[in-house]
């Protein structure tokens, strides 16, 4: 029953709707109501005004294109105000014509109120089939009208014109329209929005002709007063610009005028002239330039009128609302300047091109999140192998006893807690025998031996499943780590893209003429400026072969024409680059210190491949960076094992990583890429050239030493070296260098090489005793030492790097 | 290189002596597995008095063992390592993460 009623109500409400759609149409009272608040709102009271004027509009003495395109226009985008706009349309047409002219205008209008109303969306499909329909509705109806009543050639082709011209204006109104509609949200208008716009302006203008107050024209106020407002926004420009669209006004309406163009034209321009002086000046401007060109130009009995036009038209303008005056301005000016702002648009790109990034970075971390969260979860694991253990345990013991119910069915827990003791003893006493299973079970199980081995062996089992499920946990926490520490580098380049770096072209010219002139072929160059001014210039010249033309050619040049002194980035790194062909560099605002650096090494034996590598280079944020690694052992497979821990914190370092971050990325990458037990030790250094502050981090490393004039100092400390460990905590130390202070970094061959507890200590006293600060002879000084306390036999690769910091200003 | 066993319930003691460098690290590292498996041990002493030599191979093979024997839940002891060897053990970090003793029985207390 329930169900049949419910099928019934659906049927009778289906029903009762679909009849009131028909029996009762909008009369009722509130919907009455609702129309004439519609018609009364501010919108549509706008839109009616304007109708009717336009509705008036005739142009070159008897064309009247405007009331069909508008008509058309408005009830392609706006709708529903069809029917008021052919109202008012109308409305304004009866004022200004009449007989058969007025008769072919109305029913063309008529008709496309009938055909657009029902097929609007299919002339919407194009966009020139409501254009075309327009055009064809004025040709088909006026030709049919006048061969009936005025058959004269001069009429065919009048409708024909109106025809065209009033197509154009429907394409046109079509893109304005909307604008209208969005009032000051409508952001940057586009070149056929602001063309159509100007359409609209005259053809309002031109409806407004013979509408007069006391002999004061209304549409020379109207006229006026755009002008001053475009004045507002625009400046000179656009004023004069405004002044010509309205000055034309006239001379399209009927009589030939070309002096009001210039009158307001130069109004405009002189309006825009006295900007400066906000609305006040504009208006003083305007009337300046309105009255003398008026007293030239036109009658000077009409100069009261004028005169008393221009005063209204500046008082029409007074009292816009500020408000309401700046925001138009900023619609207008956004639009009219939009069409030349690169940068704004490049900067737009920037910032989404930032977004993005920022947007793969948040995915790596939520990887990195979801990968950290599933290593933590390690106890069901643990539970799960110790469930396998007691099943195995019952199959391979149990299985086949006449007991085999009694312990895992009715007596189950006792049997639980009896192999658990049994395990217990185990993990305690490393094995399980036949006596030390618990009595209770002694007495009952007729399998004891059996029982004893399967669970010794099933425990060894479960330990090795726990010790592998470790292993595992390991690796995926590494991947999260590493995820992670992609995140951050990936956020670091939305920064990064962010900065605002200005391409300086100017200066980019200047040195271009100015190295050419000095004999220079400078293949490229390319000058970045951040917004702090810090200049950066990289320079891409054929190779000079190691003669290093970048620091004493062009470096000075350079320095001079930027009257800055510059220093080259990775100088060092010329000398690599005398095989290739083109060599790039980089100038940089000098540093107040620059580190030289020297370096000795010998390999075990005197074999060729040592297992200590080092390198040095320039980091991004100022510092100078100094690392030595020691693969274990000696030969190729240590020499492999450094130098891709090297490289890697080379490659990190560069791209931005942290000092600590970038040695345990390192750390777990090695870890990953090897499964035997091989370490690496990393000593780093990363000297900042502002300030002379160096910093220490030590992995499995040997002390460094800082040699200050006649005193030796030593820096040491004591972390595990990197490639087997997963977890490593790394210190950092911090220490100050000065001008001629020299940094020597050693591989430990170099101090193992004496049996004798303090070995650091020879070191020490040779530093303190050596003369020279020249980093190249220290280090060759220290390693022969070396060499000569174990009697002239390398025991293990040693490598000494020297750096001594120089300060600029010496 | 020699090597000495004492297995005590689940502790394994080893008593080196010699030099613990690259040539010997590969021979430790297998002979200290297989007395682990053999007697079942989890933690593991390593008794250094007699060692004069240490190198970077001889850390390695220790610290392997130290991760092994800790992933299994076990502990890891170093006893009477002379001054020159604790000098280097301290260097490479290891004697942060083991504890060191005078006397095996310590080490063997502490398990």
């Amino acid at each position: 029953m329930g169900e049949k009623s419910g099928i019934y109500a659906y049927h009778r409400l289906s029903g009762r709707r679909s009849k009131s759609r028909v029996v009762l149409p909008a009369f009722s009272g509130q919907a009455a109501k609702q129309l004439l608040q519609q018609i009364f709102s501010m919108e549509t009271g706008f839109l009616m005004v304007l109708s009717f004027f336009v509705g008036r509009a005739v142009i070159a003495g008897g064309l009247i294109p405007f009331p069909a395109a508008l008509l058309a226009a408005g009830m392609t985008v706006l709708g529903d105000k069809g029917f008021l706009i052919l109202i008012a349309a109308a409305a304004g047409l009866t004022t200004v014509c009449s007989g058969y002219t007025l008769a072919s205008t109305m029913i063309t209008m008529v008709l496309l109120f009938l055909i657009l109303g029902r097929t609007r969306a299919q002339f919407r499909q194009k966009w020139y089939g409501v254009p075309i329909l327009v055009a064809g509705l004025i040709v088909g109806v006026k030709v049919g009208v006048y061969s009936y009543f005025a058959p004269e050639l001069y009429n065919y082709i009048v409708a024909i014109f109106e025809a065209v011209l009033a197509g154009c204006a429907t394409f046109l109104l079509i893109k304005t329209l909307p604008v209208l509609q969005k009032g000051s949200n409508a952001g940057n208008l586009k070149k056929e929005e602001l063309i159509g716009g100007a359409v609209l302006v005259i053809a309002f203008l031109t409806g407004m002709s013979e509408l007069s107050f006391q002999g004061l024209q209304v549409k020379n106020v109207i006229s006026r007063a755009l002008v001053l407002f475009a004045a507002y926004t625009g400046g000179c420009g656009f004023g004069a610009a405004m002044g010509t669209l309205v000055g034309m006004v006239p001379s399209i309406t009927a009589e030939v005028a070309p002096g009001m163009v210039a009158v307001y034209s130069f109004s405009g321009l002189l309006a825009g002239m006295f900007r400066g002086f906000g609305r006040i000046g504009i208006c003083i401007g305007f009337i300046l330039g309105n009255v003398l060109l008026s007293i030239y130009l036109t009658d000077y009995a009409q100069l009261v009128n004028t005169f008393a036009e221009t005063v209204l038209a500046g008082a029409l303008f007074m009292t816009i609302p500020a408000k309401r005056l700046f925001a138009l301005r900023t619609m207008v000016k956004n639009s009219l300047f939009s069409f030349n702002s690169k940068p704004s648009s490049e900067k737009r790109v920037k910032e989404i091109v930032a977004g993005k990034v920022r947007d793969y970075s948040r995915i790596f971390r939520e990887l990195s999140t979801a990968f950290e969260e599933v290593s933590c979860d390690v106890r069901v694991y643990e539970e799960n192998n110790l469930q396998t253990l007691f099943s195995g345990v019952a199959s391979k013991v149990c299985k086949g006893c006449s007991l085999y119910r009694i312990c895992w069915d009715a007596e189950f827990y006792k049997t639980y807690r009896n192999i658990m003791d049994m395990i217990s003893h185990i993990e305690i006493n490393g094995r399980l025998t036949e006596e030390h299973i618990s009595p209770e079970v002694q007495k009952r199980c007729s399998r004891l031996k059996e029982l004893a081995v399967t669970v010794n062996c099933l425990y060894e089992t479960y330990r090795q499943a726990q010790v592998w499920q470790r292993k595992l946990t390991e690796g995926r926490d590494i991947l999260a780590r590493q995820l992670d520490g992609i995140a951050t580098m990936m956020q670091n380049l939305a920064n990064e893209v962010k900065i605002d770096i200005r391409m300086r072209e100017d200066i980019e010219a200047i040195l271009r003429t100015e190295l050419a002139k000095a004999g220079y072929s400078i293949l490229e160059l390319s000058v970045m400026g951040e917004v702090n001014d810090q200049l950066e210039v990289s320079v891409t010249f054929p190779s000079c072969g190691g003669k290093a033309v970048c620091v004493n050619s062009i470096k000075p040049i350079v320095s001079r024409i930027l009257s800055q002194p510059l220093t080259v980035l990775n100088s060092n790194y010329c000398s690599k680059k005398t095989n290739e062909p083109v060599c790039e560099f980089k100038l940089v605002p000098m540093r107040a210190f620059s580190v030289e650096i020297g370096s000795a090494s010998v390999a075990k034996d005197s074999s060729m491949v040592s297992g200590d590598n080092y390198a040095d280079f320039d980091l991004k944020d100022g510092k100078y960076a100094l690392v030595i690694s020691d693969g274990m052992g000696v030969g190729p497979k240590a020499s492999l094992e450094s130098k891709a821990a090297i490289a890697l914190v080379e490659k990190l370092m560069e791209a931005g990583f942290d000092h600590s971050v970038a040695v345990k990325t390192a750390n777990s990458i090695l870890i990953l890429g090897s499964p035997d037990e091989t370490i690496t030790t990393v000593d780093l250094a990363a000297i900042n050239l502002m300030s002379g502050v160096v910093e220490f981090i030590k992995i499995g490393a040997v002390p460094s030493f800082i040699k200050h004039g006649s005193q030796a100092g030593m820096v040491r400390s004591g972390n595990l070296p990197i490639g087997i460990l997963s977890h490593i905590e790394i210190d950092t130390i911090q220490q100050q260098m000065n001008h001629d202070d020299v940094l020597v970094m050693v591989s430990d061959g170099l101090l193992g090489s004496g049996e004798d507890q303090e070995s650091e200590t020879w070191v020490m006293d040779a530093l303190q005793n050596i003369m020279t600060t020249d980093p190249q002879n220290i280090a060759d000084l220290l390693l022969n030492k070396a060499i000569l306390r174990s009697g002239g036999i390398v025991n293990d690769d040693m490598t000494v790097l020297a750096a001594r910091l120089v300060s600029a200003h010496n | 290189m020699n090597i000495e066993s004492v297995a005590n319930r689940k502790t394994l003691i080893l008593r080196v002596s010699g030099e613990l460098d690259m040539l010997v690290a590969d021979d430790f590292r297998r002979k200290t597995d297989a007395l682990m498996v053999n007697h079942c041990s989890r933690n593991l002493v390593l008794n250094l008095s007699g060692v004069n030599f240490i190198d970077s191979s001889g850390l390695g093979a220790i610290l392997g063992r130290y991760k092994n024997i800790t992933m299994g839940g076990g502990k890891v002891a170093l006893v009477g390592a002379p001054p020159q060897v604790k000098r280097i053990l301290e260097l490479s970090g290891i004697l942060r993460i083991t504890s060191e003793f005078e006397t095996e029985n310590d080490a063997l207390e502490a398990m």
